[in-house]
């Protein structure tokens, strides 16, 4: 799941990512940041993701805030995960920091 | 110490459910607007429906969904349920248990099939109409609601997102998510859930829809829901002042604390309890879960085992104790003789459990066959606090399926031939249990035309069961019903009539040392009574040497002892009847049936056993005294041994076998039967 890049890690998340296997996404994701000073996650390959989810990728960034470091998307959320943030209500009132993370734009 | 398997909790669970949904479905045909009941079916399916897709069964969670989305209709007032509906949800339920049971195996056809039935039972709620409009008019209100999960949302399988579609469903909304709770990675538990929501929805439904999407959730969760602009809604009051219309965030909020929405309803017509089960019914499950705790079956059979080995050893000690002089022994071997009777009480209450749970799913098969037959019943069971052990309900069930489904197709008769006969429309089937001295009594009553003797005695006599003319009671006419293959029907249905089924009854309700009893009036309808003892894994024994060998004999069967005087013995011969009390009752020389060798004691006893009104007396050579029994199987080399129900293993570790009384009373009956007959 990981590949190590000096202090640069990038994580590819599997097609399924929710509750089923959320404690193993965490841990991964965990350990990523712990090792690394930045961390991009690579959501191409996500068909499967729920709130489990989302919520374990905004935790990662509550970490990476607190420790100094940074965490991001490869890629602006869209398929599956761009569905999830807006059943889940995360795009309606959505900042501009949390669109840059979630959509690499500056505005909605 | 091992953790229980997910997926067997989850199977247990689902269990659960699926009965909640059987019930709500089965209730729901006696009321067909009953909301409770609507919302109790809905709540199953949906929470099966998310917990099947978390613990990795998709095929029952994709199955299940159509289902939910039905009954959703039904909930939101879209349509009115029809007992077709019910009736495909209830067929598609079974479907649910296969799904859960085997989740491997092929059921793609059977799915597909019952989702056509599905499709079109829906389609016909469509073409019927919309259930009544309950508002005049679309009256449109802005509210605004806060809520937050439990904690364990999530982990108990509830989708946050499922509910946030739901409140779309509403009308135009607006949906933000409160991040600020979510801790950072490493303190993070994954599965918890810590986002909660700001949701502004329009829209003309009231505000008990918006609660009936939390209704799953709504006893443990934070909510509160706000109409902010009323304006938009045509109050029955009078108008509202001014200055609310105006200033909407100034409006009076209406926060209303949530509210227990599960209120499982006992009010059924046609299946009344008279005793406290409705009302215990009706308390919520979570009180239940919280004053309970789940043990698997299995690890109580090992602690019955390990409580019979306990009573085993204390017998022995009781053994050694009596031999020796020692005193303090002696105190220490009573207190252990009582703590074992108490734990071994405690433990046959542990292994009780109400015989409702064996009574509720006869509203599922009376409701079949209803359907089947055309006949309209009604199912009353009453009794069903009384509790059994576990073994015995297990064993009790094909018993009572053969019974319910005889009265039905044999006792009650068509509504016109009802009508004609000046009877209700609606057949009665009275399931009741009740406690008496140390048995459970289940009966089976019905209202419906009652046994033919005449046809009972014709078919028994044409079979040869029976002589010609032979005199025979009531009670015996009617027990012929239980020979094997025994069946008076002219005509054999889907239900009954191959004259299989009743002696099955007989053949396991006699493996459970029960007896039966049946009552019939003309026209009046029958009864079937089941006497079954209250346990199977320890009884009071009697323990008797006959030769060289002890058995037991179960102390409930025993009436009295007596004994057999030589003179009484030698004038007996060749009849093997004493007198007791001016009647002559057949006895059986144990010393003889066992082919000891060994010449009688000079003072024999008679053991006088019964079951109901048949007695027989057991010539046996000594009365050793009480026995706690701890019953073991036979193996399965000796199951076939008619005269011995199990063994049991004594103090000083030899076993004893353990008479089968109902054959031994069927065995003198016998005898005595053979006797009049060769005068």
């Amino acid at each position: 799941m990981t590949q190590a890049k000096e202090a640069n890690i990038k994580i590819d998340i599997p097609a399924r990512a929710n509750i089923r296997n959320i404690a193993e996404t965490h841990t991964a994701v965990l350990a990523s940041l712990l090792e690394a000073q930045a961390v991009e996650i690579d959501l191409s390959d996500c068909n499967d993701v729920d709130l489990s989810f989302l919520q374990m990728i905004e935790s990662a960034r509550v970490y990476a805030q607190s420790a100094g470091k940074t965490v991001k998307l490869s890629s602006p959320a869209d398929g599956v995960v761009l569905e999830t943030l807006k059943r889940a209500g995360f795009l309606d009132e959505i900042t501009p920091e949390d669109a840059r993370f979630w959509l690499h734009r500056e505005e909605m | 110490m091992s953790f229980p398997d997910p997926i067997q909790v989850f199977k247990t669970e689902a269990a659960e459910l699926l009965e909640q949904i059987e019930t709500g479905l089965l209730d729901l045909t006696y009321d067909l607007t009953n909301k409770d009941q609507i919302d109790a079916v809905f709540r199953g399916l949906h929470t099966l429906k998310g917990s099947g897709a978390m613990f990795g069964f998709d095929a029952l969670a994709a199955f299940t969904h159509h289902c939910e989305t039905a009954f959703d209709r039904v909930r939101k007032g879209e349509v009115t349920a029809t007992e077709e509906l019910i009736s495909v949800v209830l067929e598609a339920r079974d479907h649910m248990r296969a799904l859960v049971e085997n989740p491997n195996a092929e059921h793609d056809a059977v799915s597909t099939r019952l989702l056509a039935d599905l499709h079109r039972a829906v389609e016909a709620l469509d073409k019927a109409g919309a259930a009544p409009a309950k508002a005049s008019g679309p009256k449109e209100t802005l509210w605004r609601i806060r809520f937050g999960l439990p904690r364990n949302a999530m982990a108990n399988g509830t989708n946050p997102l499922g509910l946030l579609d739901e409140l779309r469903d509403l009308g135009p909304c607006k949906i933000r998510a409160d991040l600020s709770d979510i801790p950072a990675l490493d303190a993070l538990t994954p599965s918890d859930l810590y986002i909660s929501w700001h949701v502004e929805v329009t829209t003309a439904q009231p505000k008990s829809m918006i609660e009936d999407v939390f209704i799953f959730v709504m006893d443990e969760m934070q909510i509160e829901i706000t109409a902010i602009d009323a304006g938009k809604a045509a109050a029955p009051a009078p108008a509202p002042a001014p200055q609310k219309a105006a200033a909407p965030a100034a409006a009076a909020p209406v926060v209303e604390a949530p509210k227990p929405v599960v209120q499982e309803t006992a009010s059924v017509p046609a299946v009344r309890d008279t005793s406290a089960a409705a009302a215990s019914a009706a308390d919520p499950k979570q009180n239940r879960a919280a004053e309970s705790v789940r043990v698997p079956a299995e690890r109580l059979d090992e602690l019955m085992d390990r409580v019979g080995e306990l009573v085993i050893a204390q017998s022995r000690l009781r053994q050694l104790a009596g031999r020796n002089a020692d005193i303090q022994l002696r105190a220490v071997s009573e207190d252990i003789e009582r703590l074992s009777g108490e734990l071994r009480d405690t433990m046959m209450v542990l292994r009780m459990v109400p015989v409702a749970t064996l009574f509720g799913r006869f509203r599922r098969l009376v409701h079949d066959l209803a359907r089947e037959t055309g006949k309209v019943i009604e199912l009353i069971t009453e009794g069903e606090t009384t509790e059994v052990d576990k073994t015995v309900i297990e064993r009790l069930a094909d018993p009572l399926v053969h019974l319910v489904r005889n009265s039905v197709d044999h006792g009650l008769e068509t509504p016109e031939m009802r009508r004609a006969a000046g009877k209700q429309e609606a057949g009665k089937v009275i399931l009741s249990a009740r406690q008496a001295s140390g048995e459970v009594i289940i009966t089976i009553k019905d209202d419906g035309r009652g046994i033919d003797r005449d046809r009972v005695r014709a078919k028994a006599e044409s079979s040869g069961l029976i002589q010609p003319n032979a005199a025979l009671t009531d009670q015996e006419i009617f027990q012929l019903i239980f020979q094997p293959g025994f069946s008076t029907a002219q005509t054999v249905t889907n239900l009954s009539g191959r004259g299989v089924g009743m002696d099955v009854v007989k053949r396991t309700i006699d493996a459970l040392r029960g007896t039966i009893e049946v009552a019939s009036f003309p026209g009046e309808g029958s009864e079937i009574s089941l006497r079954i003892p209250l346990t199977l894994a320890i009884i009071e024994g009697l323990l008797v040497r006959v030769g060289g060998g002890r058995y037991v004999i179960p102390l409930s069967a025993v009436e009295e002892c007596l004994e057999l005087s030589l003179e009484e013995d030698l004038r007996s011969r060749g009849r093997s009847f004493i007198s007791l009390r001016d009647s002559l009752v057949p006895f059986i020389r144990l010393r003889d049936l066992f082919h000891t060798g060994t010449k009688p004691d000079p003072y024999q006893k008679v053991v006088v056993i019964s079951t109901g009104s048949e007695r027989v007396g057991l010539v046996v050579d000594q009365i050793i005294g009480d026995h706690q029994t701890v019953i073991k199987s036979m193996s399965k080399l000796h199951h076939d041994v008619a005269t011995f129900s199990g063994a049991t293993i004594l103090g000083d570790g030899s076993v004893a076998l353990i008479l089968d009384v109902v054959h031994l009373v069927a065995a003198g009956q016998q005898q005595e039967a053979q006797m009049r007959i060769a005068g």
